[in-house]
């Protein structure tokens, strides 16, 4: 079997190869940056590359049906993100072939694939069969395989890149450890009323060892209090801790902190449908609970040192 | 100009029941049309007003409940409404729906606009819309945010996990919507009774020559990591609330 896979950044290259691994295929990659093909050579056998610039997806989905018109992949994958997905459903199109999306588990037997994924908003798994060939978009986990020091084939792809649609980015300005790599991650859902009152979420952030601190969706889209959110359509996340605070426990949020260790929710409705999926489950006002935890953390501290 | 919007009849995911065996009851949840797809057609419907034009909407299924949004379309300022009728609609591949509506198109366009939901609450494969761009050939801008259009030039804004991305290009485009596009409108009586008499047209995928192809599901279950629900009223005792927040952070070693 032949996979190809989109390396849209580093974490995603790591974790694909073991989906491949899984498989069983002999692996190659198509990246958007030099950069990130000499990661990718760590891993995969074959890299191609392009300059990219910044993400447009019809011209980043060229470079990569190129390359699948030299080696003919068996099955393509992409990370299950916004901008893997919208690549993928070009792909697709273009080869007319099956796509599947929010993949969490794969598996195969002879030529057929057994895939697990996400359906009715994440609430789901469906396990469905596909035969080859076929695009996968998987959703991104965190594992690694072992560094090796092999170093695999790089090849710079000369593509046109123009295009009808002109496209800019205001990035983001970030700061602390990423979410992902976090132990605890404190979650705010719309239970808070101001954006100021997120400092409260900060401080105790600042009070904690190895975390960090996101948002449901509407508060970053919608408010646009932070950069990033927790949920399908954003980050996904497996702390040790999940706090989630004023959050109601939407399928599509609670997608992003499922794998958490433990999951605390601090809400003021009971039926708020993340007290079915919490350890525990504080009933109660954020705005009385918040300040009292991180003066308990606080004076604790002053009086142990 | 001429738009196309595309809806799809979803289920309420929020009130989806399951069986013991933990396989969920699709027949008996109520439907709806897909929220991101309201807020295509809402878009539709602004842009036609400020610069006129033909809305079209077109769905694929074959129950009462897709007539009923198409019906929920017109009440919103639809001009003319399609049925593709599938009997198994909920299993069709998105690379089928990508070839319904390239063929629909070739029978009816071209659009200036194709407009569409950039997910479904059921199935969010987030895939639709590219798979019709690159079937069509024309250029898409997906999971828009926010979108203006001053007669010659879209623009649209969509927050990714990197930043905010600006999109600017001339129709003909597919563009994909989020929720928080806009806050589609809620039809008056008038509009709703003035839907009620509209014509509803259907067509049969042998009409537009598409041959079907289906995902095979083997098994579908909630999807469930048990927890073990232990309940503390801060409202009873703020105290007790606290500390075990605090004493599970402390027993994990996160706290400084």
């Amino acid at each position: 079997m032949k996979i190809l896979c989109y390396g849209e950044n580093s974490e995603w290259i790591k974790y694909s190869r073991i989906i491949i691994d899984k498989l069983g295929g002999y692996p190659y990659c198509v990246t958007p940056s030099r950069e990130l093909a000499e990661e990718s050579s760590k891993y995969f056998e074959e890299t191609y590359f392009f300059n990219g610039g910044v993400y447009e997806p019809s011209k980043y989905c060229r470079a990569i049906l190129e390359v699948a018109g030299r080696i003919f992949p068996d099955v393509s994958l992409f990370p299950s993100t916004i901008k893997g997905r919208t690549i993928a459903g070009l792909y697709a199109g273009a080869r007319d072939e099956s796509i599947i999306t929010d993949i969490v588990d794969v598996d195969h037997e002879d030529s057929v694939l057994k895939l697990k994924r996400l359906v009715y908003g994440g609430s789901c798994i469906a396990t469905i069969k596909s035969t080859l060939p076929a695009t996968l978009c998987i959703t991104p986990g965190t594992q690694k395989p072992p560094e090796t020091s092999r170093k695999g084939s790089i090849e710079e792809l000369r593509i046109s890149l123009e295009n009808r649609i002109t496209v800019s980015l205001n990035p983001r300005v970030g700061g602390g450890p990423p979410l992902e790599k976090s132990d605890l991650v404190v979650a705010a859902g719309r239970g808070f009323k101001n954006r100021e009152d997120l400092e409260m979420v900060r401080e105790l952030v600042s009070l904690t060892v190895n975390s960090a601190w996101s948002v449901t969706r509407p508060l970053a889209a919608e408010y646009g209090w932070a950069d990033n959110w927790i949920g399908i359509s954003g980050v996904t996340v497996n702390p040790r801790i999940y706090l989630a605070v004023g959050v109601s426990g939407q399928p599509l949020h609670m997608v992003g902190a499922r794998n958490s260790k433990i999951i605390i929710a601090i809400n003021k409705d009971p039926n708020a449908p993340i007290s079915q999926e919490a350890d525990y489950f504080i009933v109660g006002d954020l705005y009385k609970i918040l300040p009292k935890l991180i003066e308990k953390i606080k004076t604790t501290k002053t009086s142990s040192t | 100009m001429k738009i196309l919007t595309l809806i799809k009849l979803t289920v309420d995911v929020s009130q989806l029941k399951y069986e013991k065996d933990g396989s969920p009851l699709v027949e008996i949840a109520p439907n709806k049309m897909g929220d991101s797809d309201k807020c295509a057609v809402e878009e539709a419907i602004r842009l036609k007003e400020r610069y006129g034009a033909s809305v079209t909407v077109l769905t694929v299924g074959a129950t009462r409940d897709h007539e009923r949004i198409i019906r929920d379309a017109y009440a919103m300022g639809v001009d003319e409404g399609y049925i593709i009728e599938v009997e198994e609609y909920q299993k069709l591949q998105a690379t089928t729906i990508g070839d319904i509506v390239k063929a629909f198109v070739e029978k009816t366009g071209p659009y200036d606009l194709i407009l569409l939901g950039a997910g479904s609450l059921d199935t969010h494969s987030y895939t639709l819309g590219s798979i019709i761009s690159s079937k069509i050939g024309i250029p898409i801008i997906s999971s828009v945010d926010s979108l203006s259009y001053n007669g010659s030039i879209v623009k649209a804004e969509s927050v990714m996990e990197d930043g905010v991305y600006v999109f600017q290009a001339p129709p003909p485009l597919v563009i994909t919507l989020t929720t928080e596009a806009n806050e589609p409108r809620i039809p008056t009586l008038k509009t709703i009774l003035k839907s009620k008499k509209m014509e509803v047209k259907k067509l049969r995928l042998e009409e537009l020559g598409v041959k079907p192809r289906y995902v095979t599901i083997e098994d579908v279950r909630k999807y469930f990591v048990e927890r073990k629900k232990i309940i503390i009223d801060a409202g009873e005792d703020l105290e007790k609330a606290v500390e075990t927040i605090y004493s599970i952070l402390k027993m994990e070693g996160l706290v400084k």
